[in-house]
């Protein structure tokens, strides 16, 4: 019994003692021919021009300007003060704002204002299901048919209205038949794909098929679709599906994929790439079927792929951080500092890209470093150059960074338990241009009975949060800095 | 799709709220429930009874952590459903190892009177995690918490079998000792 409480209790520990490990890490079947291999390759290994980043803490400082005016946005179950506050002093209202919201309307503006002359905001209340892309918002009713899907373009003006075309047919592959549903539309130029509800059930970890638009293409999308390969074990194949036609072509067709089990796969813009994780089903040494994971990177020119521990041995996984790079951070158990290597796909070198350093955040070009006088720096991975956040509290911050990964969102979290312990908004958004230094802070009024989460970039100026009290729809707010733009 | 994202789609009442949780989590609970349940299918409905508790719970609840909630919640129903297993037919698997192993940590004069309720024991062990290294902690969580077994254990961490026994031994012993500082006599 005191041993059951015991258990219990250990049940019970704080969340920051847990960890998740999914997949179990590879283990090193081929221990003696690896680590023999590793040595030579450690040796012979040519990292490119390390800049091993120790971050020279230098006296360069970004300051960020804080908005004279206050950003009040509509809040659920505050409605009827929300249209009053969004007209704040030093904003300038362009639309007219709404009283009521039908429930007929996929889509309404509730209003729009322009803060300080820095900000523009656009708030806009839905009742349907939404996903948030680069440039458009996709909403689809809430109904078994997941009915009137819209891609809604989002611009300096408003939304723009795009209606979705459907794509529903059944595909037969791999023994069986895959029920293909997916909504896209086709703005500016631009591919745009939803598939709404996600699909299940087909693998182990519940994983079905999965659309994908392709970069600089309307005629195709590709589909990553789950085929079981034995009688219980699933790979993904990379499905080229024509829109016009609705025939498709595996991208992984010529690849020498015989005893490998493909997890996940991500694809360069071009085709020309893939990357994936999987794993291979070997006999160990005690004649036992094993399983090992590892990733492997493929050039589909040639059909020739490598996998990734036989390129250089180290702990830890790598992931697809663009077309031409992967990356791997490992951090020390027990100092937390982190070492980030980054590979480069075209020249197949590794890069030490920093070693030991008290990293928060890793962006694509940029780090967010904790000094040891706990203030945050913002280092260039490119230059190895590090820029004070002055003043910045960061801690239970949103960090995320723009499409063009130039600029930078910090926002703060804010919880107050005395309204709801459960309520979580962003009283303070601020973006950071690297390239020119300005850093601007708008800091919001949002109290009350509110679950806001941060959803992206529509553009490289502007980012999007969304808020629901849970019963009446969901509010979604474009924040755009105007004056950011270059 | 960012663990903020599956929570507020458990607020909007959406159903893929539980897609996308199984997809990011499913193969984590499933190896949390089956090492406790040893057994496919009942560690499959232990899975989906996660689930649906969190289902239930969110909103009004908000976790900081949805890993960590979701192991939680895995766990937890899975013992449950190994108690109720187990009541006509006591014994086996890793559970009941793990008991016995815990019950050495148990200090002898530990009166039941004055057990305290699991939650304030487990802000003991919070204290005594802090005192373990990074490696034994993992070692001991492997244990106690997922219920991995030695083997498991041993291949993960990539040391011996006899390594994680005598690593794990030393830990209880020093758990026992730190219960007992605590009060615990």
């Amino acid at each position: 019994m005191t041993a059951e409480l015991l258990l219990d209790a250990i049940g019970q520990i704080d969340d920051r003692f847990l960890f998740v490990e999914a997949s179990p890490r590879r283990i090193s079947l081929r221990r003696t021919a690896i680590v023999f291999i590793a040595a030579i390759l450690a040796a012979l290994l040519t990292f490119m021009t390390a800049m091993a980043v120790s971050p020279e803490f230098k006296e360069f400082v970004y300051s960020f300007v804080n908005m004279k005016t206050q950003d009040k946005p509509p809040i659920p179950g505050l409605e009827e003060d929300s249209m009053t506050n969004t007209q704040t002093q030093g904003s300038t209202p362009v639309h007219d704002t709404q009283e009521t919201v039908s429930p007929d309307e996929p889509m309404q503006e509730l209003g729009y204002q322009e803060i300080d002359g820095m900000v523009t905001a656009q708030y806009f209340t839905t009742n349907g299901l939404f996903r948030l892309f680069e440039g458009a918002i996709y909403t689809c009713n809430r109904d078994d048919e997941y009915s009137n899907p819209v891609f809604w373009e989002v611009t300096s003006d408003g939304l723009v209205q795009h209606q979705a075309t459907r794509v529903q047919f059944a595909l037969p592959y791999g023994g069986k038949d895959h029920e293909i549903f997916f909504d896209y539309a086709v703005i500016n130029g631009r591919l745009y794909e939803e598939e709404w509800p996600p699909n299940v059930g087909e693998d182990p970890f519940g994983n079905g098929w999965v659309c994908n638009s392709v970069a600089n293409r309307t005629d195709v999308v590709w589909l990553q679709v789950p085929v079981l390969k034995n009688n219980y074990d699933f790979t993904r194949y990379p499905l080229l599906l024509d829109l016009k036609t609705l025939e498709v072509t595996n991208l992984f067709e010529d690849l020498p994929l015989d005893d490998i089990y493909v997890d996940w796969i991500w694809l360069s813009d071009d085709l020309s790439t893939a990357f994936f994780s999987g794993h291979k089903k070997v006999l160990n040494d005690q004649g036992q079927m094993g399983s090992f994971s590892d990733e492997w990177i493929c050039d589909l020119k040639t059909s020739t792929m490598s996998c990734m521990t036989d390129v250089i041995e180290l702990p830890g996984y790598w992931s697809y951080l663009d077309d031409n790079t992967l990356e791997k951070c490992i951090q020390d158990p027990d100092t937390k500092l982190s070492t980030l290597y980054r590979y480069d796909i075209p020249s197949g070198k590794t890069v030490k890209v920093f070693e030991d350093v008290n990293a928060k955040y890793i962006l694509t070009n940029y780090a967010v470093v904790q000094n040891d006088d706990f203030s945050y720096w913002l280092l260039n991975l490119r230059t190895g150059e590090s820029k004070k956040l002055d003043g910045l509290y960061l801690a239970g911050m949103t960090v995320s960074e723009s499409p063009n990964k130039q600029n930078i969102m910090f926002a703060s979290r804010w919880k107050n338990p005395e309204i709801d312990q459960f309520s979580e908004c962003y009283p303070k958004i601020g973006i950071l241009n690297t390239e020119t230094g300005a850093f601007q802070i708008l800091k919001r009024d949002v109290k009350g009975k509110l679950s806001e989460s941060f959803y992206g970039w529509p553009n490289d100026t502007a980012v999007v949060t969304a808020s629901s009290n849970g019963v009446s729809g969901f509010y979604i707010y474009i924040y755009e800095f105007t004056a950011l733009q270059s | 799709m960012e663990d903020s994202q599956i929570i507020t789609l458990y607020w909007q009442r959406s159903e893929t709220a539980i897609v996308e949780t199984q997809s990011k989590y499913g193969s984590y609970c499933y190896s949390i429930a089956n090492n406790i349940l040893n057994s496919h299918e009942d560690a499959e409905e232990s899975v989906n009874d996660t689930y649906m508790a969190a289902w239930e719970s969110m909103p009004p609840h908000k976790p900081d952590v949805l890993s960590a909630f979701l192991g939680k919640l895995t766990r937890r129903i899975s013992i449950d459903k190994w108690r109720r297993r187990s009541a006509d037919k006591r014994g086996g698997g890793t559970v009941t190892v793990a008991l016995e192993e815990l019950a050495g940590c148990i200090p002898s004069e530990f009166d039941l009177q004055k057990e305290m309720e699991a939650k304030e024991l487990a802000e003991v062990i919070n204290g005594f995690l802090d005192t373990l290294s990074s490696f034994e902690k993992e070692v001991f969580l492997r244990r106690y918490f997922y219920l991995s077994s030695i083997d498991e254990i041993a291949k993960r961490m990539r040391i011996s079998d006899s390594k994680v026994k005598s690593m794990l031994h030393r830990i209880r012993n020093r758990l026992r000792t730190y219960l007992e500082k605590e009060g615990y006599k």
